[in-house]
């Protein structure tokens, strides 16, 4: 059988850029229009490196006197004359290029996790995203219902909601540019459904922290809790929209997601810290209230609460 | 004829008004002086009041509020007076009545003949001339009326009807014979102003004997003593009878706790809002000043009532809430007249009202031992109705912060 040599371009991160099936030898690798493997490298020379059969038959690659030589990696060791194995790095100028035989053995064909698990459907479902779609409308009509004190107007609140409704929509359609870009696909209605529930869970979570604030009378650990959440939601929702955006590895989307999330909640917390530095005259008390059925501490005698404000000139910081 | 008789006797009556202001003026303007706070650095005038010779050695009268910056800013001002024969001398600072907002000076110019006081009561309606330096336009004197002692007021004041202007404070008001019934001190505009009596002035005098010039620390010492002093006196006033009380909604609430504050009240009932609202609020409006930047002795206290009944306890609870989170009327100061609020909150139980309270206290940076205090407080008690009080207390001992609060939280009752 004829031996048969896969010449490979290869880009800095290891992607293959071109890939060329030599057949006839001897074969030319090198700058000139005439030569077998054409590079667009003016560090490469016209004609630069030749792969021939040895007396054995074997492919044989050597270099042809150029004026940047040719290097095997990683060891960067010069070559004249070098008989190919099943995989051969070399450098080239400054074009890196992959020699194998065909008898290399290609890494196991990756699942698309994505494509077939039951979640994706879910994300995916038209159904699913209508449905969110009314409980995000439902829920911004019942909260903007429920904060007003005054004769409800349908189209004040209709207005109210539509206001943040659109963003739904609006940032999913950014989302989905960004998949077209990098994954080939929009998958809109999978990131839609993923900003309506991000919605729903924000609301969620704030509405959690402040029940939590009131029913304990905690100020700081309320916020830390909101943080928390926040922090945990912003990671899911990072998560999920680059899983439908990108092709990268579920590994690698959670700990960037991660990463970027805890980046966001430790910028927002110093942010906090910062502010709470500079002088100011507002009363730092927890300003929740709630039916009383949601208290969750005891209440004090005024005793009590008279002998623990009597505590608070020493916590008075004299610098601040 | 008798028209024409009439109108010789008017014109006589106000040449004779004329003529008394004009003798008034003539006599004792020698005695005015003009008081002046400049900046140390580069001798620019940063503000000015008036003064009146008081003793045959030459102590001046004037307000503590225009020299409060040689007490407070050391070393950031200096004072001088200006005569009236024009001439300008160094000012030192004796002593002074920050309570009454009356300050002893002294300079190095030659000492006119003083004002005398006037002892004892007056009609109201009795002419009164005030002179002084309004808004550095030269010395003047305006004629104006006696109208009594003001009422409902926790500190003396003269009631005059006379437009007492900027820069005139420290000036005095006296009769047509020259004694002093008052210093002036503030005015409310509209020919509403106010004097400090000259009891006052006297009662400085008495105890100012052949003392030297106050060094600045010595002067701050004294502002806080006479502070801390003044608040215990207030508040054990307050303090020694029981709180009178006031109906509000299903609330007992403190009303009117001394003859000294004043209370009003409002209530509101819009056609498009889904809640009654009823507000009442007393306050001493009394405030004292101890610099440009601060102010301080206030109690102050407002109750709002709020009753949601066409809302579900949800709904009422987010206006609760929204009313809970809103501000405080303004304790005037500054990051270097005091420090942060530090604040303790917790669920108060007492006399059968479920409150959440918040009491806060920030301490004065310069005037150890002295505190602003807010009280926050909700009521509990049930879903679609509740009452919100806040007090506020300016310039107070941490001692009568707790005891106050906890006499005002304690007057409280609801009855379902």
């Amino acid at each position: 059988m004829e031996p048969v040599v896969i010449a490979e371009v290869l880009e800095k991160s290891g992607k293959v850029h071109e890939r060329v099936r030599i057949t006839r030898f001897p074969a030319v690798i090198g700058r000139g229009y005439d030569s077998d493997m054409i590079l667009s490298d003016e560090f490469v020379s016209a004609h630069h490196a030749q792969i021939v059969l040895d007396e054995t038959g074997q492919p044989v690659i050597k270099d042809l006197d150029t004026e940047n030589g040719t290097y095997l990696l990683p060891t960067m060791q010069p070559v004249s004359h070098l008989a190919l194995g099943a995989e051969t790095l070399l450098r080239l100028g400054q074009t890196l290029v992959r020699l194998r035989r065909p008898e290399f053995p290609v890494a196991p064909t990756r699942i698309d996790t994505l494509m077939h698990s039951r979640l994706t459907q879910f994300f995916s479902s038209g159904l699913m995203l209508t449905a969110l779609g009314l409980l995000l409308l439902g829920m911004l009509g019942f909260h903007a219902y429920q904060i007003s004190a005054q004769q409800i107007k349908l189209s004040k609140l209709l207005l109210e909601t539509l206001e943040i409704a659109i963003l739904v929509p609006t940032w999913a359609g950014l989302w989905a540019i960004l998949s077209r870009v990098f994954a080939h696909h929009t998958a809109y209605v999978s990131h839609a459904v993923i900003a309506a529930l991000a919605v729903i869970s924000f609301f969620v979570a704030d509405t959690l922290a402040e029940y939590y604030a009131f029913g304990f009378s905690a100020q700081l650990s309320a916020e830390i809790l909101f943080h928390a959440l926040f922090g945990l939601i912003a990671a899911l929702v990072l998560y999920g929209h680059l899983r439908f955006a990108t092709l990268l590895s579920p590994k690698r989307i959670g700990v960037f997601s991660g990463m970027i999330a805890a980046g966001i909640v430790a910028l927002s917390g110093f942010a906090t810290y910062v502010q709470g530095l500079d002088f100011n005259d507002t009363l730092p008390y927890p300003p929740e209230l709630k039916p009383a059925q949601f208290r969750m501490v005891p209440e004090q005698s005024l005793d009590a609460f008279i002998r623990a404000a009597e505590q608070l000139p020493q916590q008075i910081n004299p610098r601040n | 004829m008798r028209s024409l008789l009439a109108c010789l006797l008017l014109l006589i009556f106000n040449h004779a008004a004329l003529a008394a202001t004009e003798d008034v003026f003539r006599r004792y303007q020698d005695r005015i002086v003009q008081v002046r706070i400049l900046v140390a650095a580069s001798g620019a005038k940063t503000g000015m009041g008036s003064g009146f010779v008081a003793t045959p050695d030459g102590l001046i009268v004037t307000n503590y509020h225009v020299i409060a910056d040689l007490v407070q800013q050391t070393g950031q001002y200096r004072g001088e007076i200006l005569g009236a024969d024009g001439k300008l001398g160094k000012l030192e600072l004796i002593d002074f009545d920050a309570v009454h907002d009356l300050a002893l000076v002294k300079s190095d110019l030659p000492q006119p003949r003083p004002f005398e006081l006037h002892t004892g009561s007056l009609p109201t309606g009795m002419r009164v001339f005030s002179i002084g330096t309004p808004f550095d336009l030269g010395f003047t004197i305006v004629e104006g009326t006696y109208n009594g002692l003001l009422e409902q007021s926790l500190y003396e004041k003269i009631h005059f009807t006379g437009s007492i202007n900027p820069g005139m404070s420290g000036g005095p008001a006296v009769l047509n014979n020259g004694r002093v019934v008052g210093v002036n001190v503030a005015t409310a505009g509209n020919q509403v102003s106010f004097l400090v009596p000259a009891k006052y002035v006297r009662a400085l005098l008495s105890r100012t004997h052949g003392a030297k010039p106050l060094t600045p620390k010595a002067a701050q010492a004294r502002l806080r003593d006479q502070l801390i002093a003044n608040q215990a006196a207030y508040m054990t006033q307050i303090m020694s009878a029981p709180f009178m009380t006031s109906q509000l909604g299903q609330y007992q609430v403190p009303g009117r706790l001394a003859g000294f504050m004043k209370c009003w009240g409002d209530s509101q009932q819009l056609p498009e809002n889904r809640f009654d609202q009823a507000t009442q609020e007393c306050s001493s409006e009394d405030d004292l000043y101890v610099s440009r930047t601060q102010t301080t002795g206030i109690v102050h206290f407002q109750h709002q009532w709020l009753a949601g009944k066409q809302l579900n306890r949800f709904r009422f609870f987010n206006l609760y809430q929204a009313q809970f989170n809103a501000n405080y009327p303004g304790l005037r100061a500054t990051q270097e007249d005091v420090t942060k609020f530090s604040c303790h909150t917790d669920f108060v139980k007492t006399n059968g009202v479920s409150f959440k309270a918040a009491l806060c206290l920030r301490a004065y940076k310069r005037l150890p031992g002295l505190f602003d205090a807010v009280l926050k407080a909700a009521t509990l008690n049930e879903n679609q109705r509740g009452v919100q009080t806040t007090l506020v207390l300016a310039g107070v001992s941490a001692e009568n912060v707790t005891r106050f609060t906890k006499r005002y939280l304690g007057s409280f009752r609801w009855s379902p």
